[in-house]
């Protein structure tokens, strides 16, 4: 089902929200299109290094590694560094040296690329717009951060695209004291307020960063388009990853919704971690070979799982419904937890149709 | 629990680990031990208020929260409400590094500080672990942002709020696996690095141990013998067996790489759908107290 999905696609975005396995889901989907022939590589943000756990490896840096794995195609894995990222991107755009140093030394730079809110999801888009442009995988593979609403990353380009676009950068790069004397009386008055309670070198900092970063707003701008654009491609799938947990399950409809909403193009949903129970499953005759105390407990084990997947068909039929001809993908709850490469090959498997519910 | 004899706990973790739910089981309990408590959602609210019957829930809308504080930062409604229809202030606050962050919490301690008295406990249902960890620095770097200034010395008091382990209690929340209790640790460590300490863990989750060794090595060695039907029942069985002491060991780790209290939850075999399950986990919190 992923393989017929995922065939002609350049790009596949996974998102969800937190703690559904979003990056297990990632790496064995690179894994299973490696495994028929294509060049993938998948792509996840540091800070849990969470992508490395799954892959079995030490670490990742800001590139690309090549994962050994005895498939047809290739695959490769990176964890991405944003503030080194981010980094780079200034020295792409920066017109001079000057410029790239007054804004990589700027504290308010600095805490822009290391730790606002945002800055994480946009530069995981800008990494895949790069990646993309330079064509070296037929697929690539992007575990999207964990926020608290899955939804976030969604604004993130259209949030910094007005956040750096030249129009309002205009008023801080006026000359005169803070260049902020363009601005109306009223609004004027508030701000020296502003500066008083604020404290003034803050209003000084932000505008000396806006003066530097006011070169660069229009290669910024033009690359948050690009990067819209490359979402909104055909060519592009979003997989939305969840779990049978009903809060889960609310977001994943919610993000579907969304994603339509927003013309993205959506592919299908993966329910990780499902309790699916044989329907013929009985503890009837157990007593005689097991003695009825310990048969006893096996039948009180049974009937809470029985309640258990009970409860997640349910909840998976409504979304199911919602979902109509689009896919989707049930993954059992493993034995074991995944954080080598055999593990994610069995994972592959139930993603990729032999012994999923496809 | 201790952590309720505080004026303020975050709850705090790794994304599906149960934070909203152990919020609402901890204010439940704290209601039935009399105290006055208020949850605080930086969503909107609606799971806890569903899953907490009774208990108020302030929800925290960072822009609004944004506004409020500034009012009182200029001491001007007026002056506030011009800067708040700019377009110019909204660009500036957005580039403001952590001011979101620091007008949540600052939002969360308004209502847990000792002189304000509406409520004698405080519990922010907190974002998973990285965004967790930033609400709670966020007045520190602000401080060191703006060095002068009202909102300088505010940020100072709400940042000596958090730090002071007799108001403020962080509670790490986790699941008996790998990744969740490796996030837990790590989230401590960097707590330790800000100069902050994780108070407390509740362990979400746990699965009974209904077998033993010996029984799992019958129940598999049974093959053959058992109808399909029955095999199906052993199977599930034996998979039980594996994660409960798969979860054991997680548990023994946590324990062991912690300094913290660690108390567990069980795992319910029914989702936490409201309040009857919350009261179910409330008192399982009550009896480990």
């Amino acid at each position: 089902m992923i393989a017929e999905l995922l065939e002609r696609k350049a790009v596949c975005i996974c998102a969800g929200p937190g703690g559904v396995g979003k990056t297990t889901t990632s790496a064995s989907i690179a894994v299973g299109m490696a495994a028929r022939g294509k060049k993938v590589a998948v792509l996840t943000i540091d800070p849990a290094r969470r992508l490395a756990d799954s892959l079995g490896l030490p670490e990742l840096g800001n590139e690309e590694r090549r994962v050994e794995i005895d498939v047809p195609g290739e695959l490769w894995a990176m964890m991405l560094d944003p503030k080194r990222t981010f980094d780079q991107l200034i020295e792409w755009h920066a017109p001079d040296e000057e410029t790239r140093d007054a804004v990589l030394g700027n504290r308010i730079y600095k805490q822009l690329s290391s730790a606002v809110a945002g800055s994480q999801e946009y530069m995981a888009m800008e990494k895949l717009l790069e990646l993309h442009q330079e064509g070296r995988y037929d697929l690539l593979v992007l575990d999207t951060p964990p926020t608290r609403s899955a939804l976030d990353f969604l604004d993130t380009p259209r949030r910094l695209g007005a956040f750096i676009d030249s129009r309002s950068l205009r008023l801080f790069t006026a000359p005169g004291r803070l260049g902020l004397n363009l601005v109306g009386r009223g609004t004027s008055a508030a701000f020296s307020m502003l500066g008083k309670a604020a404290g003034i070198d803050l209003l000084a900092d932000l505008s000396e960063f806006f003066r530097s970063f006011g070169d660069m707003a229009g290669g910024f701008r033009e690359r948050a388009e690009r990067v819209n654009q490359l979402l909104a491609d055909r060519h592009t799938a979003f997989l939305v990853v969840t779990s049978p947990r009903p809060d889960a399950i609310d977001e994943a409809m919610y993000l579907h919704h969304r994603l339509l909403d927003a013309g993205l193009p959506f592919g299908g949903v993966v329910v990780n971690r499902v309790h699916p129970v044989e329907a013929r499953a009985t503890a009837r005759g157990l007593a005689e070979v097991l003695g009825s105390e310990l048969a006893g407990r096996v039948e009180a084990n049974l009937e809470d799982y029985k309640r258990l997947a009970e409860h997640e068909r349910r909840d998976l039929e409504g979304l199911r419904r919602r979902l109509g001809r689009r896919p989707m993908i049930q993954v059992p709850e493993l034995e074991d937890e995944v954080h080598d490469i055999d593990s994610l090959r069995r994972v592959e498997q139930h993603l990729f149709g032999s012994g999923g519910t496809g | 629990m201790s952590v309720l004899d505080k004026r303020l706990v975050v709850v705090t973790g790794k994304g599906g680990v149960g934070k909203t739910t152990v919020a609402a089981a901890l204010a439940v309990l704290a209601v039935r031990q009399g105290k006055r408590v208020i949850l605080c959602d930086p969503s909107d609210g609606s799971r806890l208020r569903m899953l907490a019957a009774g208990v108020p829930v302030c929800s925290i809308d960072p822009d609004r929260a944004k506004s409020e504080w500034l009012g009182r930062q200029l001491r001007s409604g007026t002056l506030a409400g011009i800067l708040g229809r700019s377009s110019l202030f909204q660009l500036l606050t957005a580039a403001a590094p952590g001011l979101s962050e620091l007008v949540t919490i600052g939002k969360v301690w308004d209502l847990a500080r000792p002189d304000a008295a509406r409520y004698d406990l405080a519990i922010l249902d907190g974002p998973p672990t990285g965004q967790g960890l930033a609400l709670l620095t966020s007045p520190r770097s602000y401080a060191n942002l703006a060095r002068t200034g009202p909102i300088h010395h505010q940020a100072l008091e709400v940042d000596a709020f958090l730090r002071d382990r007799a108001l403020t209690a962080v509670l790490g929340v986790a699941l008996p696996e790998e990744m969740p209790v490796n996030e837990t640790v790590e989230l401590a460590r960097r707590l330790g690095d800000g100069g902050l300490a994780l108070d407390a863990v509740v362990v979400n989750g746990l699965h009974p141990e209904r077998f033993t060794k010996d029984e799992a090595r019958r129940i598999a060695k049974l093959d053959g013998r058992v109808s399909p039907g029955a095999r199906a029942a052993l199977d599930l069985a034996h998979f039980e067996y594996g994660r409960a002491r798969r979860q054991c060991t997680e548990l023994r780790r946590i324990r062991r790489s912690l300094e913290a209290p660690v108390s567990t939850l069980p795992f319910l075999f029914e989702p936490v759908l409201g309040p009857a399950q919350i009261e179910l986990l409330s008192r399982a919190l009550e009896r480990l107290s």
